[in-house]
């Protein structure tokens, strides 16, 4: 067992020594949007950049001219949203390397070198690569199996709750399937902080995370919910931000984007402010584990 | 007391899931609907206020909502309105379109294309029992109908019944009519879904006689509408007590009895009859333009109901102003349950329907669109009552135009979609579709023409809308005026494409009026497009020069001179000639406006001022919306401008989207 790990100070997300991490995946992420953005804009570019105000003219009221350039282009935008599509599956590999970069560095008090971090990196990627695919496929059989369901009973529900009513059991029933979905992902964190910070294989993490979880619920789900708030609130707020300042001069547009990349690198923060938290539970978990059990970990 | 540290972030986030919840409410928050009333328009013409009656009807309608079927009895009072006698009368039994797959309906029906080609659980039949005239002798004469369309032997809704006798020019006769109308499943805006009925084009009716004597007959075509004579209705309709009726027309009395409800409605200056019947149906009414307008809906669909009355009481308003009073004093609605979808968006004199689930956003605006589509047929259809197999555009394409006019006055430019950051209104949507049709059929065709449900949309509705709304922005206002005279002056009649022509052309003038009919007869189109820009510094002359004599060879000096001229070279291709602006903006930012006859596949324009033109644009105001690129309406000197907002606003997207799809 790491001695790092449920010391107090593991997990605590201000030091300034996680910030590379952190901007390692808010990098990684920019650069891949970039290049999607890239794309589309470069289709814009050409269809409306001789009109003046060049593709303010998109955001026009009416959308005479939005929609004329998705009438025109409508075969290449499908083909770029499926490349979109593709390119966020191959960004999974690269996210699951940075986050668990940023995982090794929580997870440890100690300012670790960067030869250190990559090889301890690179040992937990197969443990994590395995648990992601093990949770992912646990959740999309959740959202088909209350998918299913809801069907099944779709036409029962209807008749005996009446059109409504059906309407809002179904969507009650896909809304605890997502729910359980989420709280599946936050075991999936759970996990890969078991896997980084107690150097478990998956399969003793998958255990380990399923205990601290049954025993810590109510402080995993006080820890993420601010966070996940947190998170809503500043995707909303630059969406508010957008509706009442508009875009409709270039000082508003630089000041758009500067508040939208502050939004993407608080949902970095947030998000390794959650995982630094899950460490600290994991920690003061695993210690109620072994006191109350005697379980060995495996130090991999 | 020291909150513990689960406890604070719990705390933490109730606090933020509140702050959540205010911020989504303030991001999803619609305007309210305030109907800025488009200037009224005025016309020196009154209205009729009321119809030549030729065809009325006096039915006694008794529903048995088990066997979903009408047994009816009744007089038809029938005028021969035209100046040759006649000695043969046509009637449609419509609802026999449904009664097996040899009609003319089911045979040209594409399977899964557009409305009607559902699956039929159970045909339809309707059968005459008795059609005798007392005038005539009393005898039946339906043992003498005969089909009335030899080219289509299997098609049951269109009879041609020969009389006994001459009716004479303004002769009056009446039909005792006797029959049993057995409905679909639900399907094409009729039938039955469990316990809802929509009975429409259930009694036989004559078809509408011309002026030259002849019968406006037709069967009934999949994309076909209904075309007939103006008359009073007196109807009584039977149904189980516990059944609630909605109908065209007036009710003037109700009462129950023997465990049935019987209900009468009557109702002058209209050309058809259809009503509603449901056990669960929910009411709502409300009063505007003195008219009482009563929606009946499913249990559940309140706020749909709600949307839908108010888009209603808000299209009187300005329908009223643009095209005369509604001259009714009842407007009533019906929304269908689930599962009767094909019973909804249909326009019944004094009666529409509409549709969509109890979930309708008001932000996304089909069930307003709908009810005020519907509701703009009660003039478009209604009271100027074309002939909606022959020329659909007449009701759709016009119905279509004003549909959009009401949408603008009460929702701007978030008519049909107003999210934000996202406000689309309905010209956009229209000209989207009508494009997406690729002119490929004439718009003033029958019906039956069109190649496809989908061609029938985007040519009948959204073309013919797309050509007013162009005409009316190049025009300013001109289709708007002359229509708000067309459907006064027309009121209670039967105009054809013509009268509308020579109403446009009155208001616009005849060069206006011919590209209407070169747009609606003959496919019409159009597309402008800036071809170059070139400037260059303005030079000193140099070359041979002959005068003053003699002959004298002027070197380059290669010297500017102040300023510099410019060619912007605009080209127009297509069959419509439309005057259009031109924007010239020079470097700098000052912009200079010339205008173009739209004559010629080209015109140059020449520009010489102290900074060159760094962008040209034609039609910068979009009053051509027919115009089939509007990328190519616009070019920039020194290339097209970056995008930067799509960039950023994808690169934002995708970071938030990695955020959520990656570990």
């Amino acid at each position: 067992m790491s001695a790092a790990a449920g010391s107090p100070a593991a997990g605590r997300l201000w030091p300034l020594r996680h910030a590379p991490w952190i901007l390692l995946i808010y990098a990684t992420r920019s650069i891949a949007a970039f290049m999607v953005g890239s794309s589309f804009g470069a289709l814009a570019t050409r269809a409306i950049g001789g009109w003046p105000g060049g593709d303010a003219a998109l955001l026009e009221p009416g959308g005479l001219m939005l929609s004329e350039l998705v009438r025109l282009r409508m075969d290449s935008l499908l083909t770029l949203v499926t490349h979109a599509g593709l390119f966020a599956i191959a960004m999974v590999p690269v996210g699951m390397v940075t986050s668990t970069l940023l995982l090794v560095s929580l997870c440890d008090p100690r300012r670790v070198m960067l030869p250190e971090t990559l090889a301890r990196c690179g040992k937990h990627l197969g443990p994590t690569l395995v648990a992601y695919l093990v949770m992912t496929s646990f959740q999309v059989a959740i959202v088909w199996f209350f998918y299913m369901l809801a069907e099944l009973l779709s036409l029962k529900l209807t008749s005996g709750l009446g059109v409504r009513g059906g309407d809002l059991a179904y969507g009650a029933i896909i809304g605890v399937s997502l729910i359980i979905v989420w709280l599946v992902s936050i075991l999936h964190d759970v996990i890969r902080v078991a896997i980084v910070g107690r150097s478990l294989r998956t399969l003793p993490a998958m255990a380990a995370g399923w205990s601290i979880a049954r025993r810590r619920w109510p402080e995993l789900l006080a820890a993420l919910w601010p966070r996940a708030a947190g998170a809503i609130l500043v995707v909303l707020g630059s969406l508010l931000w957008l509706r009442h300042t508009g875009m409709s001069t270039s000082p508003r547009l630089a000041l758009m984007a500067l508040v939208q990349q502050v939004v993407a690198v608080s949902l970095v923060v947030l998000r390794a402010s959650w995982l630094s938290r899950a460490a600290e539970i994991v920690g003061a978990g695993a210690s109620d584990a072994v006191a109350d059990e005697g379980l060995e970990y495996d130090q991999g | 007391m020291r909150l513990s540290r689960t406890g604070r972030e719990a705390l933490a986030g109730a606090v933020l899931s509140m702050a959540c919840v205010l911020a989504l409410r303030s991001l999803c928050a619609v305007p309210g609907e305030t109907l800025q009333p488009s200037a009224p328009v005025t016309s020196a013409v009154t209205p009729a206020a009321h119809a030549d009656p030729v065809a009325s009807y006096d039915i006694d309608a008794r529903l048995d909502t088990v066997a979903h079927s009408v047994h009816a009895t009744g007089t038809i009072e029938w005028r021969n309105r035209s100046t040759v006698a006649v000695r043969e009368v046509f009637v449609h039994l419509y609802l026999n379109a449904f009664k097996n797959s040899q009609s003319a309906f089911m045979q040209e029906r594409r399977p899964g294309v557009g409305r009607g080609t559902g699956t039929l659980r159970e045909f339809a039949s309707m059968d005459v029992k008795r059609f005798s005239a007392r005038e005539l002798g009393g005898d039946d004469l339906w043992k003498q109908a005969a089909r009335a369309n030899p080219e289509l032997p299997d098609d049951e809704t269109d009879f041609r019944v020969p009389l006994p006798a001459e009716v004479a020019p303004g002769q009056t006769i009446h039909f005792e009519v006797e029959w049993d109308s057995k409905l679909p499943s639900i399907v094409e805006r009729t039938g039955f879904q469990d316990t809802f009925h929509m009975v429409g084009q259930w009694f036989p009716k004559i078809a509408r006689l011309e002026d030259d004597g002849s019968f406006a007959h037709f069967p009934f075509h999949h994309l076909s509408e209904f075309y007939a004579d103006f008359g009073t209705y007196d109807v009584r309709i039977d149904v189980p007590s516990t059944f609630r009726i909605a109908a065209v027309g007036k009710l003037v009395s109700e009462k129950v009895e023997g465990g049935r409800r019987i209900e009468r409605y009557q109702q002058a200056d209209i050309h058809d009859f259809a009503f509603s019947a449901w056990d669960r149906f929910v009411m709502r009414d409300g009063m505007s333009q003195g008219v009482r307008v009563r929606i009946w809906y499913p249990p559940g669909f309140d706020d749909v109901a709600a949307q839908e009355l108010r888009a209603a009481e808000l299209s009187l308003a300005e329908y009223g102003s643009l095209y005369g009073a509604y001259p009714y004093e009842q407007l009533t609605i019906v929304h269908p349950p689930a599962g009767a979808e094909e019973a909804g968006g249909m326009e019944y004199p004094t009666l529409i329907t509409t549709g969509g689930p109890w979930y309708s956003l008001r932000a996304i605006g089909t069930a307003r669109g709908v009810t005020i589509h519907e509701l703009g047929h009660q003039y478009f259809y209604g009271l100027v009552a074309t002939d909606e197999h022959r020329f659909p555009f007449l009701d759709e394409g016009l119905t279509t135009f004003a549909e959009g006019e009401v949408l603008s006055a009460g929702w701007g430019a978030g008519g049909l979609v107003d999210l934000p950051g996202l406000r689309v209104d309905h010209a956009s949507i229209m000209r989207w579709v009508a494009l997406e049709g690729r002119n490929a059929e004439v718009v003033a065709q029958p019906a039956e023409r069109f190649s496809s449900a989908s061609s029938y949309s985007a040519h009948a509705y959204m073309r013919a809308g797309l050509i007013l709304i162009t005409l009316d922005r190049v025009y300013p206002g001109t289709v708007r005026r002359s229509l708000g005279t067309y459907a006064r002056k027309f009121r209670f009649r039967h105009p054809t494409p013509d009268a509308l022509v020579r109403e446009f052309e009155a208001e616009a003038g005849a060069d206006a009026a011919k590209q209407l009919k070169t747009a609606i007869h003959e496919r019409g189109w159009i597309d402008y497009a800036i071809q170059s820009i070139g400037c260059e510094l303005k030079r000193a002359p140099f070359g041979l020069f002959d005068s003053p004599p003699p002959r004298r060879a002027v070197a380059d000096s290669y010297a500017a001179l102040d300023g510099f001229r410019c060619d912007v070279v605009v080209a127009r291709r297509g069959t419509l000639t439309l005057p259009v602006d031109i924007d010239l903006v020079v470097e700098g930012g000052s912009r200079t406006r010339r205008r173009w006859d739209g004559v010629g596949d080209t015109t140059t324009l020449r520009y010489e001022g102290a900074a060159p033109v760094d962008i040209a644009v034609v039609d910068p105001e979009h009053r051509v919306l027919l115009d089939e690129d509007l990328t190519n309406n616009a070019v920039r000197r020194l290339g097209p401008a970056r995008a930067r907002q799509v960039v950023d606003g994808v690169l934002y997207a995708a970071q938030l989207a990695l955020s959520g799809a990656t570990p």
